[in-house]
């Protein structure tokens, strides 16, 4: 594939948007857009009638999903196009937010094997940001987890996720 | 060791100790596996067990999202993995190892090798498919209907046309239903008597007569011991315990 992808990854969503924002402002004009479930796979989730709540394994399965779709539908073909995809977020967020919950990380890498390495990488981990308006994966998959794990609060798993992600920058 | 996995150990890794079972009815459409665990099920109650079924891709949260993107066709091979995947870990959590804990008999009408036999049919690497569904549950008796590729193509279209997904239209580019399917189950069936062989299944001859078959059923199942856990089964109790509240 010609393009190049650049993954930007954090905790809060809003962050994101900001950063991707920067980035095309700056050097990326006619970037791709590729964000979070595109699928409406959660949307769908959070609409449910069944009130059941989703494992981070689970969760994680479903984010794995979308990313599936995403790389279909909007970053493979861009890609191929010779076109710049900032994906945001990407692979790490997943895998730091697993990572928090206490999965495997033999398990994660397995998962998200299918996804190509991306060029570029970036982690944004501060937390200056938050804005009702964007709820992310790892925003609402903590909302989850912290109803189904005991001894992880929303706030708690957020932290972990966060810890993880510097852990991996630093790598 | 985590205080989960000691739970764990301390309910399922002692011999002798009551538990729950796992039967698992594998095979591919048509040999006629659903039928055999309605009757195994009815018997199974007269014989005093308490029984409960679970079904592939039937999960409450799960399914409903699986079964508009099949609509519009528009779930490639990893997608479709995946979803699935997604579904059975669902199942697992919320009423499998639920019912097995508290000592139940857990019949499941297709079990996580139906995802590997379609997802490798479907050109998905085993391995990789294999660990998604880890931490591992493994089937006290896994029962494989076995049936040939012309034996289920003939009962499957003998009362409608397959599914686009159910006929692998999306990967065998046929744009006929019922000639799709005949190619797509050939793959599938190589896949599951591959998986037979690696994960030991007891096969039964499902071109037999429905009783004889029921029959055979009952004798292996009273034939067989019950042995401890294997270590997996331990390993996804103590994950279970840990994500989900279990046993809470």
């Amino acid at each position: 594939m010609n393009g190049r992808l650049i993954a930007i990854d954090g905790t809060v969503s809003a962050a994101l948007h900001a950063a991707a924002r920067a980035l095309r402002a700056d050097g990326y004009k006619g970037a791709r857009l590729s964000e979070w479930d595109a699928s409406r796979i959660f949307a769908e989730l959070a609409e449910a009638d069944d009130q059941s709540v989703p494992s981070a394994r689970v969760l994680l399965l479903l984010y794995a999903t979308d990313l599936a779709y995403r790389l279909k539908t909007e970053i493979r073909p861009a890609l191929e196009d010779g076109r710049t995809v900032i994906a945001t977020p990407y692979v790490r967020t997943a895998l730091a937010f697993g990572r928090a919950a206490g999965l495997r990380g033999v398990w994660l890498h397995n998962l998200f094997s299918f996804a190509p390495r991306a060029d570029e990488s970036h982690s944004i981990t501060h937390e200056d940001h938050a804005a009702p308006h964007h709820t992310g994966f790892v925003e609402t998959a903590s909302r989850f987890v912290g109803q189904s794990q005991r001894g992880l609060s929303p706030d708690r798993i957020l932290q972990r996720t966060a810890t993880f992600m510097t852990k991996m920058r630093q790598r | 060791m985590s205080t989960a996995r000691q739970r764990a150990l301390a309910r399922f890794g002692v011999p002798g100790q009551r538990r729950g079972r796992l039967i698992a009815f594998e095979g591919p459409d048509g040999s006629g596996k659903t039928t055999q665990r309605k009757l195994f099920k009815k018997w199974l109650e007269t014989e005093g067990y308490d029984v409960v079924t679970t079904k592939w891709n039937s999960s409450d949260l799960i399914k409903p999202i699986i079964k508009s993107r099949k609509a519009a066709k528009s779930l490639g091979p990893e997608e479709f993995s995946l979803l699935h995947a997604a579904d059975f870990r669902h199942r697992a959590e919320q009423v499998i190892l639920p019912a097995l804990w508290s000592g139940k008999l857990v019949i499941a009408d297709r079990f996580l090798f139906t995802g590997l036999a379609r997802d490798v049919a479907r050109g998905l690497d085993l391995d990789w498919v294999l660990r998604l569904y880890q931490p591992l549950i493994w089937p006290d008796i896994v029962f494989y209907f076995s049936v040939t590729p012309a034996t289920s193509e003939q009962r499957v279209t003998a009362t409608r046309t397959p599914g686009f997904y159910e006929a692998g239209q999306d990967v065998t580019a046929h744009a006929d239903p019922v000639e799709s399917y005949k190619q797509f189950i050939e793959r599938i069936i190589r896949e599951y008597e591959s998986l037979a062989l690696i994960f030991n299944f007891i096969t039964i001859n499902a071109e037999q007569s429905i009783g004889d078959q029921h029959l055979a059923i009952r004798k292996l199942f009273r034939e067989s011991e019950v042995r401890p856990w294997s270590q997996w089964n331990v390993d996804a109790f103590a994950d279970w315990l840990v994500s989900t509240r279990g046993d809470r």
